[in-house]
């Protein structure tokens, strides 16, 4: 009864293990569909900024030298030259006046140019500071959903690595299995339901070096016809070919049980 | 409680981590006859028999050996020094007897081995000792010895057999009930007679055989000590007499008499010569044989319409169908382990020999050629011997019951039939 307990709570514990592994593996496998690895495409909201500020037209008036009349030649030169004078004095003055004018529109003008560029810049600024932070939440968001990816991708990559590496054992189990098969020879005293397990070992060059019987059948015959076909087979050249790794892992060791359920009787 | 828990789930997790060898099984095999060389053993030149010929033989008729020829063997070593395995096995051979012989003053002594090549360890080692003409007996006994080892079952090579010949021409002699060792050597006459010899049948300890002769002109059965040779009449009854078969104990023999009407079975207290019916019919029972614990008779009747075969309690006299498959089921014997039984069965319009399961009812075709019948189980229920015909002429074959080996027994002149294994002699 005690044993009974024993051995119902393996049995829970083990199901409850299956189970607990076989939801893991269901869910990890169907919650996550891998998310399209598809590259977002970045849109970055450009404007373009003209800097380009509009040169100031050059007003040139006046350049033309009057016509000079030449009456009076001292007062005329004199009136003349008081009025050239003067007159140059207006000039300058208006000359001066007017690039004065000039100069203060242009700055004006300047100013305003700058003070709206220096807006426009801000907002620029301002925008793309805000696209940056965007950009980087995104960037953020991506790069953690790429991690994601990667981590399942490595997980998916080392299943299917196990995955490979069964389907490679499974086939060459198969042709232990065969070769095996092929020289055993059962004597006529063996009986459906007798079996013979033997531990065997192997080198990378498939040859078997012990073969062990662990567990007899209690016919010494069918013992010994097991333990025969194994020498017999002798090595298994196929095993040659194999990547160490795999061998090492799954074929340095063997168990066999001889099970003759191909036998009539 | 929780303790328990985590330690059976270390348990569990260990266990699934200590399996972690690969695990193959091989639920298949190819059964081929197992390569032997049994070498010429050393000083058996010049004698009248071959004795590693003989036992070549004995090992390939039984269908499980393939024994190499001394012509292929590398080398011929007679002491265990002079054995290189590798030699043995580059030969194919999977087993090896090496031996020597020795003259003694009354007959001869062969010490030998027994080699298992492919694990190079030596397998049984014995001393085999015979009278001057037992150089057969000496073969057989290793023959026997070698086959037990290798196949775990007991050999039957030192067995004897009795069969009837008719050699087809009118005489004092033209029928005969033989006696020979069951490779068919060493015949001789046990009984000779102008008129017909049926039915030859061993008692269990092999020291008394019984048989129909019609030597009285009409049917009788004898039961004859062979020990002494001496013949004993032990029914004269008219009408049909035959088919005797001895109890498993010795005591009683069954058999078929149509004293009373149409042939019945019999059974006789061979001491008092008390007879018991143990059918009573109308129809006919024949070919009574014991089952293994002597409770019940089996035999073959036409009660359904067609020949099949049944199986009777001595005691209550209930009988029993057992055969249903085909439209002939005739000559029963159950095999020694009392499993199932071997009987001539007609498929087709062909006879075979086929065995049937007692439990299941399975039936199983042994012997493909046609006009197969008087099936004979070998003591140790791996053989059998039957008759057959082959070109025109009545020949003994035997098959091997489980891997269907067959070969014909040489034989001599006219016609040979209803052979009759004989037990275990000793």
């Amino acid at each position: 009864m005690r044993t009974f307990i024993y051995y119902s709570i393996a049995t829970l514990v083990s199901l409850a293990l299956h189970g607990g592994l076989l939801w893991l593996v269901m869910s990890t496998w169907h919650t996550e569909p891998e998310p399209p690895r598809l590259k977002r495409p970045e849109f970055v909201k450009a404007t373009l900024v003209e800097l380009k500020a509009k040169a100031p037209k050059k007003v040139e008036k006046g350049r033309k030298a009057d016509p000079v009349k030449k009456i009076d030649l001292a007062a005329q030169r004199k009136k003349a030259q008081a009025e050239k004078k003067r007159i140059e004095k207006a000039k300058a003055d208006k000359k001066q006046q007017l690039a004065k004018q000039k100069a203060e529109r242009d700055k004006a003008a300047r100013k305003k140019a700058q003070k709206a560029r220096q807006a426009k810049e801000a907002a620029a600024k301002a925008k793309a500071a805000k696209q940056k932070a965007e950009k980087q939440a995104l960037e953020k968001k991506r790069q953690a959903e790429q991690a994601a990816i990667e981590k399942a991708l490595q997980e998916e990559e080392m299943m299917l690595a196990q995955q490979a590496e069964a389907q490679v054992v499974n086939s060459y189990k198969a042709v232990i299995m065969d070769r095996i098969a092929q020289k055993w020879s059962r004597p006529p005293s063996a009986r459906r339901g007798m079996q013979c397990e033997l531990v065997i070992q192997l080198v990378p060059t498939g040859k078997i070096i012990t073969v062990n019987i662990v567990k007899g059948s209690g016919n010494a015959a069918f013992d010994r016809s097991a333990e025969q076909a194994v020498h017999a087979v002798d090595q298994i050249p196929e095993l040659q070919g194999m990547d160490i790794g795999v061998f090492e892992r799954n074929f340095r060791t063997i168990h066999l049980l001889f099970n003759p359920e191909d036998r009539r009787l | 409680m929780s303790i328990r828990l985590i330690v059976l789930m270390c348990l569990l997790v260990l266990s699934t981590q200590g399996y972690a060898n690969l695990f193959i099984e091989i639920n298949r095999g190819n059964d081929n006859p197992a390569p032997i060389a049994i070498v010429p053993f050393a000083k058996s030149q010049g004698l009248p028999e071959n004795v590693q010929k003989i036992i070549a033989a004995n090992l390939e008729r039984s269908g499980f050996f393939k024994p190499i020829p001394p012509a292929d063997m590398l080398a011929l070593p007679t002491t265990q020094e002079e054995v290189v395995f590798r030699d043995w096995r580059l030969s194919g051979a999977h087993f090896l007897v090496i031996g020597e012989l020795q003259k003694e003053p009354t007959g001869y002594a062969v010490s030998y081995k027994l080699f298992d090549v492919l694990s190079q360890k030596v397998m049984h080692a014995a001393v085999v000792k015979g009278s001057d003409e037992g150089l057969r007996d000496i073969s057989h006994a290793i023959s026997d010895t070698v086959y037990e080892k290798i196949t775990g079952i007991r050999g039957i090579f030192g067995t004897k057999m009795l069969y009837v010949q008719d050699l087809k021409r009118p005489g004092a002699s033209r029928y005969r009930l033989m006696y020979a060792d069951v490779d068919g050597a060493r015949a001789r006459a046990l009984v000779k007679s102008s008129q017909p010899i049926l039915s030859p049948t061993w008692s269990n300890d092999g020291k008394r055989i019984a048989y129909v002769s019609f030597e009285t002109s009409r049917p009788a059965i004898y039961v004859m000590n062979l020990a002494t040779g001496q013949a004993t009449q032990m029914t004269n009854f008219k009408g049909l007499n035959g088919a005797p078969a001895f109890s498993p104990d010795g005591s009683h023999l069954a058999m078929v008499l149509s004293k009373d009407g149409s042939p019945d079975i019999y059974v006789m207290n061979i001491a008092t010569r008390q007879l018991r019916r143990i059918t009573k019919d109308r129809y006919i029972d024949t070919e009574p044989n014991w089952s293994v614990d002597g409770t019940a008779v089996i035999f073959t009747s036409n009660r359904g319409g067609s020949p099949q075969i049944y199986q009777v309690n001595v005691n209550s006299g209930r009988p029993e169908r057992l055969t249903f498959e085909g439209d002939y089921n005739a000559r029963p014997r159950v095999t020694p382990d009392g499993k199932s039984m071997v009987m001539v069965h007609r498929q087709n319009g062909v006879f075979h020999i086929a065995s049937q399961d007692m439990a299941s009812g399975d039936m199983r075709i042994l012997t493909e050629t046609w006009l197969d019948e008087s099936p004979s189980i070998a003591p140790n229920g791996a053989m059998l011997l039957y008759a057959t015909q082959r070109n025109n002429k009545g020949v003994l074959g035997a098959v091997s019951m489980d891997a269907g080996i067959k070969f014909l027994l040489p034989s001599g002149q006219g016609d040979v039939r209803e052979p009759a294994w004989g037990p275990y002699l000793n």
